[in-house]
């Protein structure tokens, strides 16, 4: 459905390339993940598919159509939900949701949409009265009013308390129930874990590694399980290969009272310190 | 055109739900105003203005049309500023309709106030045919203007200064009415002389084509210029 090949990127006047070189393909009903800090080019990527920035090289194709060669009716059957809230200030959220929605060949019903992310009070207030994250709710849900196959989400859930948080990536995981195609950005871990099939790690325009999240688990764990019990400082620690048989854990957690048991497995933040020897904060 | 209403309808809210883009939809409104009532009361007390009367309505032509332009330009560098125009690119229509649209909505408005002041000043009129043609002439300054600022200004204060230099730029062809011979052809290049030029042929009973024709091509190729520029810097195309 998207296929990336060899691209590269350099803004002009700038002498590095903000993308260097890298190829990934997104399958149909895929949700494909971006992780990286802050100038990784994730944005970038975004941009130069939904055709924002021309000039690079290499390959970049979306149903099987370079996008330079995509015409205005690309447009309906992609929807882009962009990193900063791009909205008119004095229109309301529903002036704004009709504006935009009324260039479409269909959409859906703006009350309805302002509902699910809870701005249904908010309808008739100017969009300058909004707070930042009311306007990223907004953006959000603007982003596929008009029903695209294909969602680009850039941090979709920057800037948002956890019960607005949990309410995007609930709709999110709706869309991809519905078969909808969908490349987000996120320097949250947590979320990449959560939405995504698949996860790329971008650090400096480079993919450092690219797989499923819990297949990236698997690989960078220690495959051990850690128990503490009752009266002791200190942690027993156990392979987790051939456990069942192993007589010094199966005596511990016999005789003794076990406060904790926990398998090591690493989270995608400390797999991205080991690959990419960066943070992401 | 359903989408030429929505955007029209739109860049009306927007102007009406601003205090400083509302004063200048109501200038063209005073300017009429102030030709047909003020200037003819004053030539009773001074009638030595009734020999000026052309240039007033040069002026006054001038300044009317160019609001709108100005009006255009605002709207779109609060959607510069807003990044309104990112979202606009992913519409499902060109940024050439866009744009083009843009430049008509400022053209349209300000042909049609120029219009409605030569028809209602009663001042110097040049005849009907020359009236429209005059028109088209003024509403192509609004255009002008809003590819110069929307293109160059960064933000709405240095849009403010472009409006203030450009609207002294447009004004000073009417200085070669008072030049010897050839020498008001140095003006020529500036669009808005042969305005003037189709004005005051008008007036005196020549041919008006010539002056509608130069004025024409000046403007286009200005516009093949700027349209360029605004697609570069504006839309990174
Ligand atoms: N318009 C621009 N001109 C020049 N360089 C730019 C421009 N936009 C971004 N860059 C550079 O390109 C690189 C990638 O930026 P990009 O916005 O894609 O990062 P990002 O991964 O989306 O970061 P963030 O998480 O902060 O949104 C950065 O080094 C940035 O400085
Ligand atoms: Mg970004």
């Amino acid at each position: 459905m998207i296929k990336v090949k060899d691209l590269i990127y350099t803004y002009p006047g700038t002498n590095k390339p903000a993308i260097n070189k890298i190829s990934f393909t997104i399958e149909k009903g895929e949700v494909f993940g971006f992780l990286g800090p802050s100038g990784a080019g994730k944005s970038t990527v975004q941009k130069i598919l939904f055709k924002l920035l021309s000039g690079y090289s290499g390959l970049a194709e979306i149903d099987g159509k370079a996008v330079k060669d995509q015409d205005k009716t690309f447009y309906e059957k992609i929807g882009v939900g962009f990193e900063l809230p791009n909205h008119y200030l004095k229109l309301t959220a529903l002036e704004n949701l009709n504006f935009f929605r009324n260039f479409y060949s269909s959409s859906q019903d703006p009350l309805l949409m302002l509902k699910t992310v809870g701005l249904e009070k908010d309808a008739n207030k100017k969009v300058s009265d909004f707070s930042k994250g009311m306007k990223m709710r907004l953006n959000f849900i603007r982003s596929f009013i008009h029903n695209p196959d294909i969602l680009f989400l850039d941090e979709p859930t920057s800037g948002l308390d956890p019960v607005n948080s949990r309410i995007i990536k609930d709709i999110i995981l709706d869309l991809k129930q519905q078969g909808k195609t969908i490349f987000i950005t996120t320097h949250q871990m947590h979320d990449a874990d959560e939405l995504c099939d698949t996860v790329a790690f971008l650090v400096d325009g480079n993919i450092m590694a690219m797989d499923k999240p819990q297949n990236l688990k698997l690989q960078y764990s220690k495959r051990t399980v850690e128990v503490m019990v009752e009266n002791e400082l200190t942690k027993h620690e156990f392979f987790l290969n051939d456990l069942g048989n192993n007589q010094e854990f199966i005596t511990l957690v016999r005789n003794k009272t076990i406060n904790t048991i926990h398998s090591k497995e690493a989270s995608l933040d400390d797999i991205f310190i080991q690959v990419t020897g960066k943070t992401l904060a | 055109m359903k989408k030429i209403v929505l955007l029209t309808v739109n860049d009306f809210k927007h102007v009406f739900r601003d205090r400083m883009l509302c004063v200048f939809l109501l200038a063209p409104l005073l300017l009429t105003c102030f030709v047909r009532f003020f200037v003819p009361y004053i030539s009773e007390v001074y009638p030595i203005i009734i020999d000026y009367h052309i240039y007033i309505m040069m002026f006054g032509g001038i300044q009317t049309s160019i609001m709108f332009g100005f009006i255009t330009a605002f709207i779109i560098l609060e959607e510069k500023d807003e990044n309104v125009l990112q979202a606009i690119r992913v519409l499902p229509i060109t940024p050439e309709y866009f744009i083009v649209y843009r430049l008509l909505f400022a053209t349209v408005f300000s042909s049609l106030s120029a219009f409605l002041m030569l028809v209602f000043s009663g001042l110097v009129w040049p005849g009907l045919w020359n009236s429209f043609l005059l028109a088209i002439q003024y509403g192509l300054a609004a255009p002008f203007i809003t590819l110069i600022i929307a293109t160059y200004a960064k933000n709405k204060v240095e849009g403010l200064a472009f409006f203030k230099g450009i609207d002294l730029l447009i004004l000073m062809p009417i200085l070669s009415f008072f030049l010897p011979g050839l020498w008001k052809y140095l003006f020529s290049p500036i669009p808005m002389f042969w305005t003037y030029e189709l004005y005051s042929n008008a007036i005196k009973g020549s041919g008006t084509i010539f002056a509608f024709f130069c004025g024409t091509v000046v403007y286009l190729l200005i516009f093949a210029f700027l349209i360029s520029q605004f697609k570069k810097r504006v839309f990174n195309l």
